[in-house]
């Protein structure tokens, strides 16, 4: 047991409701990089010295998000070939 | 710094949202954090709090990410490497982001005794962790490769990332603030990533590991020790104690006699930790003002001196609570309201999203208890990661019996009808209600007797006879099973009878030994239950007076066919081993049927 997967990882996981929940919270992560991707543009248009570093900063969540979405789709697309 | 702590109990309520409320809502909490830190550090115009703020950002990014990658069909010691991968990104993008050089994440060359002593204490540390939460395996018989995969997944990905994160980066920021007690904070922050664990014992155990490790960083400047104890004491969890601990054999005493001495070890070490902290209290300073008569001063000396520091901090923050209160500091008070309110935000957002899925409230893991290794007497179903209990032959005959929690009557659907509206109803029932049904019908098993029989591929054959009587808070729980395994030597029979803790095996010759009960009753039932927790592809449901289902369990690769009657009682069982063609047919004669199981004479 670790902090990265947990008891209520697996739970959710492996419940029979788990495709349900798995489509939600894919949802909720989509919808969260999809607020940070457009903090980011409002912010690159801002005229401030400091809007490239505020930019930056977002991509701290930005970054992994994606790695997350491409992983996903990736595994359920060779899942779906398969 | 005061929005410090606000962020990280505002993260654990997220984390507790999880536990009781279930997934949705902690995913919904940790994602409204993420965006009022990463928003809150760009308004930040100082560095080390704008470093803290982004730090802490990573907390509940770990968990969105951890809720959301994981696959059902990818098994579970891969989903380590996908969460963690991204993590790192996470993780190498903030270190770049805030002009962080290798050497003070911890990564630099350091002296490799020291290094070698910390990690050599995470063995020791492992099988205490692994006898407080007793998980499952990861992978019920892993051969030397998935053994070695495994533990480089762990290494890397939760060892590493784990580590990286909570000391190379968080105790990294946060102590440049608030000096020795950012180990504190570091270590709660990890100890709260463990509520998700269920077991309260374990977080306290990881908060006290954590301040263990946050000393040992922070004395030798690297954390490639911890990474490495960290790593044994999953890896142990994982692959080495759930086995070894099987074969062993150990009694109640010696679990109980090394659990003790694990503690007393980590007190020792908390008490020298604090010492530690005074010292180097003493010692900064003594640096900033000399003071020759402090270093002449002894130990309970030291602590005065400490003490009225802490005091002194306290009037301090007390005072500043006062202006506050008396809005004197406008803009303090006006910077703090707008963190409550968008920590309350974060929180209600997933608490009334958690309300809106679930009306009821009980959609979450932690049923009527945070402790699962300790089940209540009057629900000894609810009950996760019990050991494989079965006879040494049958044992050897069910390799793909994977040890698996039951469903709780906490993950069972609560909108779900009941057991009577469904009984009454006229139609067809779809075969996610009569799945219902037999999950109630497990919870609300007490006594019975059941029969069931193994046959193998070569054509032998084994026969079980089971009664068994769960117990309550009046009579300890008891289970008699007979087994005669059919070969071509002829046929073998034994009889075991568990009660309470102990047990009595009948031989061949007819001698009774007595044994000490290794399992439970609950736990040796388990195996002859259909368990209904890892389903996939229920394919169709048949009335013939009864209803038959199919499908099959991915925890067991095996395809499983069950009869139940009208009501959702289980009438027989019948499940085939797609590893090895072991077929395992279960009939219950009586299901909550009262029997006498008395010790032998």
């Amino acid at each position: 047991m670790t902090a990265t997967v947990t008891e209520v990882t697996i739970s959710t996981i492996m419940s029979n409701s788990s495709d349900a929940l798995s489509t939600t919270l894919a949802i909720i992560a989509t919808l969260l990089l999809l607020v940070l991707l457009v903090q980011k543009e409002i912010i690159r248009a801002l005229v401030n010295p400091r809007a490239k570093r505020w930019a930056d900063t977002l991509n701290i969540a930005i970054v992994p998000l994606l790695l997350a979405f491409g992983l996903v789709v990736a595994i359920r697309f060779t899942d779906l070939l398969h | 710094m005061v929005a410090v702590p606000i962020y990280i109990a505002t993260i654990a309520i997220a984390e507790a949202l999880g536990v009781f409320l279930g997934a949705v809502p902690s995913a919904v909490s940790h994602a409204v954090l993420i965006l009022v830190l990463l928003g809150h550090s760009i308004l930040m115009d100082r560095a080390p709090s704008r470093h803290i703020l982004l730090v802490l950002a990573l907390a509940p990014l770990l968990r969105l990410l951890s809720l959301t990658i994981p696959i059902r069909e990818v098994p579970q010691i891969y989903w380590y490497a996908m969460i963690g991968a991204p993590v790192l990104v996470a993780v190498a993008a903030t270190a770049r982001h805030l002009d962080l050089p290798w050497s003070r994440l911890g990564l630099h060359r350091a002296p490799w005794p020291p290094q070698i002593l910390i990690a050599c204490s995470g063995l020791p540390l492992s099988l205490t962790a692994f006898l407080i939460l007793q998980p499952k395996p990861l992978a019920p018989q892993p051969g030397w490769y998935g053994i070695v995969i495994g533990s480089i997944i762990l290494l890397i990905f939760a060892g590493f990332t784990e580590e990286i994160l909570f000391r190379g980066l968080l105790q990294q920021v946060i102590t440049e603030i608030f000096g020795p007690a950012g180990l504190v904070y570091s270590s709660t922050l990890l100890a709260i990533m463990y509520i998700g664990s269920l077991s309260l014992r374990y977080v306290l155990f990881i908060g006290l590991l954590g301040l263990f490790f946050s000393w040992c960083v922070s004395r030798t400047g690297s954390i490639w020790g911890v990474v490495l104890a960290h790593s044994f004491i999953n890896i142990g969890m994982a692959f080495l104690w759930p086995f070894l601990g099987a074969q062993l054999n150990l009694s109640p005493q010696i679990v109980a006699t090394i659990q003790l001495g694990s503690w007393l070890l980590i007190v020792i070490g908390i008490i020298i930790f604090v010492l530690t902290l005074l010292q180097s209290s003493s010692t900064s300073s003594k640096a900033s003002t000399p003071q020759p008569v402090l270093a002449q001063q002894s130990q309970f000396n030291q602590l005065h001196v400490y003490l009225s520091r802490v005091h002194a901090q306290y009037q301090a923050l007390h005072e500043r609570l006062q202006k506050w209160r008396e809005g004197r500091s406008g803009y303090f008070t006006y910077r703090l309201n707008i963190i409550f309110v968008l920590c309350i935000a974060a929180v209600l957002t997933g608490l009334g999203i958690g309300l809106v899925l679930n009306p009821q409230g009980s959609a979450g893991f932690a049923g009527s208890s945070i402790e699962p290794t300790t089940a209540p007497a009057s629900t000894p179903l609810a009950t996760s990661a019990p050991a494989l209990a079965v006879p040494s032959h049958v044992a050897v005959a069910l390799p793909s019996l994977s040890p698996q929690p039951l469903l709780t009557p906490a993950l069972i659907p609560t909108t779900a009808p009941s057991k009577t509206a469904v009984a009454s109803t006229t139609g067809p029932v779809s075969a996610e209600i009569i799945l219902l049904q037999v999950a109630q019908a497990e919870a609300g098993l007490r006594v019975g007797q059941l029969e069931a029989t193994i046959t193998y591929g070569s054509g032998q054959s084994s026969a079980a006879q089971v009664r068994f009587d769960l117990g309550d808070e009046q009579r300890v729980p008891r289970f008699q099973i007979t087994t005669s395994y059919t070969s071509t030597d002829g046929v073998q029979s034994t009889e075991r009878i568990t009660i309470g803790d102990q047990a009595w095996e009948r031989q061949q010759d007819g001698q009774w030994t007595v044994l000490s009960a290794r399992e439970s009753a609950l736990k040796q039932l388990q195996v002859f239950l259909p368990r209904t927790d890892s389903i996939s592809d229920l394919k169709r449901v048949t009335m013939k007076g009864t209803y038959v289902l199919h499908w099959y369990d991915t925890a067991r690769d095996a395809d499983v066919t069950l009869r139940v009657d009208a009501a959702g009682i289980p009438q027989q069982l019948r499940r085939v081993s797609r590893a090895n063609g072991l077929v395992l047919t279960v009939t219950y004669s009586g299901w909550n049927s009262e029997v006498d199981i008395a010790p032998p004479d």
